[in-house]
């Protein structure tokens, strides 16, 4: 796929304006593991003797902790979301999940097993839109760089019609249509994220993606697996190489030099790491997936990072994201 | 006033910093501009600090927007941070400046308790819980289940059935008798009224007595809701394990497909033993030789001597219960019983 990638990058490169010079700019992530163990005990000793309720808090340390570890240009981003906000809207998706299980529970039990099973499909259809919506909203509004927030502008309405789209041109395909569905919204996500006054975009193609998947699911079964590192390698490329900031004229490119090795590397250790100290050593694994991510993402472009304007609002309300949270679908932008 | 310190000011409108001067004094954090006009304030106690790369970063408002950045080294580096540690009172604050090896030991502690609590508490919990009519529901499952891969002996079934119901057995549950192909010399109870005879242990008999006294200790596991009990303590574990290891969708499996190993459940000695003797008090109401007992015992042990039927190995001990079976039944030895016409034709048309 790195064919189809290169004269994009180049043409990227071209539309730099010569207005501000063009440099690479430095991402890092700077935590460590024993630190991270640490916050988790406590973390979990707490969760613990609460029955559960403290995990919204313990949400809120152990990001705090990892987005004051993670550099742009040596200076750290910030998460300022509290565990009583995600605590509130934990409560909330939890009623709202708990008040759909009983509407499906009752249709059920009263001899309507297919209409209580379509009310249920339709209302998770409903929902997970929602709660990708509301956690975007919400993880964006409380990250910030700079004392600079990242924002999210996009409207539920049109993530849910793209979302029920996606979803019966999927089935009616067979599944083939998903490289596309998949595509599309990380194209609609990316296009309405912010920094500040600066913003994203993706520019991929589901047919690139398509390709990508159809070559990395035959490779891998005829390597017996092998190739499912490389095959991982051109999905991170794919998503990562595609993304552009742009501020006025001036625009960032994000470019992945993550070999199929890097990733064998990553993905071996890591399963060795678990294996070994009986999952405690996970902290170790999230670190790694991260100082690997920073390490593994150039970005080049002329933006000045100077000129940045505080644009986007706060948004306090983590319904969304602690539905998210709940059905633990792992959306990560 | 005390000192100022040269300082990068954040101001979250945009993202250029500005030099700036800053002061820390009664516990108030001060940021003057180069004209020493006071831009902004904090009281420390209310400001989020956290240090990245050897940089302290003084985060004055709770959306972290707003923050000075003290380079390292900076001389007020180890004072704020001195004092926000000490201001910190929450939970967390506190358990975070404790060492890794007592925080593990709390985790051991509480991981000890929790799974105490759920093989000990939790399953008491839940059988005060469950009415008979549920726990019948649910034996039903188990009984679907675990019929998925036997097939019923039905004409067997049919008197099996019979002479339960003209034994007294329960006022509580509705009981369903059932005799499965199976060579296993084994038979089993499951939760509300479920006996699973094996045509195995059926053909090892030489007495409608015997039957009576496997149908009267069966039964015990059902009344005195034996089965319930290990069942909802083997949900608890797993459930517990679940917990730990992170995977839910492990109990939805456990109740689904687990029949099987509702089956092997053990109950301990003292269970066993309370299921022989009130098995022998049901014989002895219903009139039938509670020596059957014994000899049903002594038919096991036979098989034991081949090989260890799984009946046995859950049944430690087959000496001792053959010792006790006898001490209790040691009053009737003299006595008459008549033959039950209606068990023994049951018991005859049951083998035919």
């Amino acid at each position: 796929m790195e064919e189809n990638f290169n004269p994009e990058l180049l043409d990227a490169a071209a539309e730099l304006s010569a207005e501000n010079p063009e440099k690479s700019y430095q991402i890092a992530f700077t935590g460590n593991g024993i630190t991270l163990f640490k916050i988790s005990i406590v973390n979990l000793i707490l969760t613990i003797v609460t029955l559960g309720l403290y995990y919204p808090w313990a949400k809120a340390t152990s990001l705090s902790y990892l987005y004051s570890k993670s550099t742009l240009e040596m200076e750290p981003f910030a998460f300022s979301g509290t565990g009583k906000e995600m605590f509130v809207g934990f409560i909330r998706a939890f009623l709202i999940l708990i008040g759909i299980v009983c509407i499906y529970t009752y249709i059920s039990y009263s001899g309507y097993p297919f209409p209580a099973f379509l009310f249920y499909i339709t209302a998770l259809g409903f929902i997970i839109p929602f709660a990708i919506h509301g956690s975007l909203k919400y993880r964006s509004a409380k990250s910030s760089w700079r004392g600079i927030r990242f924002g999210y502008t996009g409207d539920r309405n049109e993530l849910l019609k793209l979302c029920i789209k996606g979803f019966l041109y999927t089935i009616f395909s067979f599944g083939l249509y998903a490289a596309w569905f998949v595509t599309n919204i990380r194209q609609y996500v990316l296009g309405h994220l912010k920094m500040g006054n600066a913003e994203f975009e993706f520019k991929g193609d589901g047919t690139d993606y398509f390709v990508i998947n159809f070559k990395g699911y035959f490779l891998t079964i005829f390597t017996l697996g092998i190739y499912s590192f490389w095959w991982q390698k051109d999905r991170f490329q794919f998503f990562v190489d595609n993304i552009r900031l742009k501020h006025h004229e001036d625009k960032v490119v994000f470019r992945s030099n993550a070999t199929g090795g890097d990733f064998f590397g990553l993905i071996i250790v890591n399963a060795l790491i678990l294996f070994f100290t009986l999952g405690l050593g996970f902290p170790w694994v999230i670190i790694r997936n991260l100082e690997f991510g920073c390490r593994h993402i150039e970005l080049n472009g002329n933006i000045n990072l100077d000129q940045l304007q505080q644009e986007q609002g706060d948004y306090s309300d983590a319904t969304g994201a602690d539905m998210g949270d709940l059905l633990d679908f792992g959306f990560t932008f | 006033m005390s000192d100022l310190y040269e300082a990068l000011f954040y101001d979250g409108i945009q993202s250029k910093p500005h030099p700036v001067y800053i002061n820390y004094s009664y516990g108030n954090v001060r940021v003057f501009d180069y004209q020493n006009n006071l831009i902004a304030e904090q009281v420390l106690q209310q400001a989020t600090v956290s240090e990245t790369a050897g940089q302290l970063y003084v985060y004055l408002n709770a959306q972290k927007t707003s923050f000075v950045v003290l380079p390292p080294a900076h001389p007020l580096i180890k004072i704020l941070q001195a004092e926000n540690k000490v201001n910190d009172s929450s939970w967390f604050a506190k358990l975070m400046r404790q060492k890794i090896l007592l925080l593990a030991s709390i985790i051991l502690l509480l991981g000890i308790g929790l799974y105490c609590f759920s093989i000990f508490v939790l399953p008491n919990i839940a059988l005060a819980l469950i009415t008979p009519k549920q726990e019948s529901k649910i034996g039903r499952q188990f009984f679907d289940a675990y019929m998925q891969s036997k097939s019923i002996d039905s004409n067997a079934t049919v008197y099996l059935q019979k002479f339960a119901d003209n034994m007294h057995l329960t006022d509580k549950y509705q009981l369903h008798a059932y005799v499965v192909y199976d060579t296993e010399v084994n038979a089993f109870a499951l939760p509300g009224g479920y006996i699973i005879v094996n045509t195995g242990i059926l053909k090892k008999m030489k007495s409608y007595e015997e039957l009576a006294a496997l149908l009267g200790h069966e039964v015990t596991h059902i009344n005195e809701r034996h089965s319930l009990k290990s069942m909802l303590g083997s949900i608890s574990a797993s459930i517990f394990l679940s917990i730990i290891s992170g995977d839910a969708s492990g109990i939805t499996a456990f109740l689904v497909n687990n029949a099987e190993q509702l089956r092997q459940l053990s109950f301990s000695r003292k269970l066993e033993q309370q299921a022989d003797d009130a098995s022998i008090e049901i014989m002895i109401k219903n009139d039938i030789n509670p020596r059957g007992m014994i000899s049903l015992m002594k038919r096991l042990q036979e098989e034991e001597a081949i090989k260890v039927p799984e009946l046995l190995s859950s049944h430690p001990l087959t000496e001792d219960r053959i010792a006790n079976a006898k001490t209790k039944t040691a009053a009737f030895v003299n006595r008459k019983f008549e033959t039950r016409k209606d068990l023994e034709k049951a018991w005859v048309s049951m083998l035919k």
